[in-house]
């Protein structure tokens, strides 16, 4: 049980991680896009590959929790 | 002359810039911040860094005016590496820049030295300003943080004694300079304000440290906060 908090814990840590790194790209696309529309696309790349990731980490919790 | 009066105003300029250090293991932030500051015309990036090993390492080589810092990293955490810099490198100005915002993460950064302790994702332009008031010598906290510490301060001392009952340590002129501090002003605006010179303007705020067992503005400034 207590591991699985930890799990849990750590899980939730990386997920705001993810989300905040996420949310700077897209505030740097929305900056960005009149001056350097080529690097605000890249920011928006970034940000869909990111939001894919965490997609995939979520989908992968849910799961390990079904498994159990 | 016209030229040289160009040049200089150049040089004046680069000279106003104020040189940030980014330090974050996810390269995706730094990345991002980098792309946001640099738009600022005032700001320059001067390097990254991915833990604070790194960042100590940077700040010596780099000497920037401000450091952005993340908390939570391998090798050396943003916490220990604040402590490191504030002590070793009195000039830079450590910003903390978390994801998070509980308070064993945010007493610990500020008694490390950090002059300011923001969330990461905070809208872009109040982080420019907030990097700005650092550099010009103001703490800066996220909004919520201030209140979070204060009603603690306030609980822990009210049994022993009130907290205006520790003010009451100070002479008249340090209680004048720590309400001055407590709103954000400079040495220099202090100075100004009680006109006396900005190195007496230190020795006070020195003593009203040592008298609070206090290490930085930003604790003086919460306490004298409190104290309403």
């Amino acid at each position: 049980m207590e591991e699985k908090n930890h799990n849990l814990i750590e899980f939730y840590n990386n997920l705001g991680q993810s989300i905040v790194a996420l949310h700077i790209q897209l505030q740097a696309a929305q900056k960005l896009w009149k001056i350097n529309p080529t690097q605000a696309h890249s920011s928006i790349v970034q940000a869909c590959n990111l939001s894919g990731n965490i997609m995939q980490e979520i989908r992968q919790l849910f799961r390990n929790i079904d498994e159990e | 002359m016209h030229i040289s009066t160009q040049t200089n105003r150049k040089q004046k300029i680069a000279n106003n810039m104020i040189s940030i250090l980014i330090v974050d293991d996810q390269s995706l932030v730094s990345q991002g911040l980098k792309a946001i500051l640099s738009l600022e015309s005032d700001l320059e990036i001067v390097g990254t860094a991915e833990n604070g090993e790194e960042a100590v390492v940077e700040v010596e080589n780099l000497k920037p005016d401000i450091v952005l810092m993340d908390l939570r990293m391998p090798v050396m955490n943003g916490s220990n590496a604040t402590r490191i810099i504030c002590e070793r490198f009195p000039h830079t100005k450590v910003l903390v820049l978390s994801t998070y915002d509980d308070d064993c993460d945010v007493s610990e950064a500020i008694r490390a030295g950090a002059k300011g302790y923001l969330l990461k994702d905070m809208p872009a332009d109040e982080l420019v300003n907030a990097i700005r008031a650092i550099y010009n010598g103001y703490s800066q906290l996220a909004s919520g943080i201030l209140e979070r510490l204060v009603s603690q301060t306030t609980v822990k001392l009210k049994p022993k004694e009130s907290v205006n009952s520790a003010l009451k340590l100070l002479t008249p002129r340090e209680l004048e300079v720590a309400r001055l501090v407590a709103v954000g002003a400079t040495n220099q605006e202090i100075a100004k304000e009680l006109f006396i010179s900005e190195s007496t303007v230190k020795t006070h705020i020195n003593s009203i440290f040592n008298r609070l067992n206090f290490k930085n503005r930003a604790q003086l400034a919460i306490y004298a906060n409190s104290e309403g």
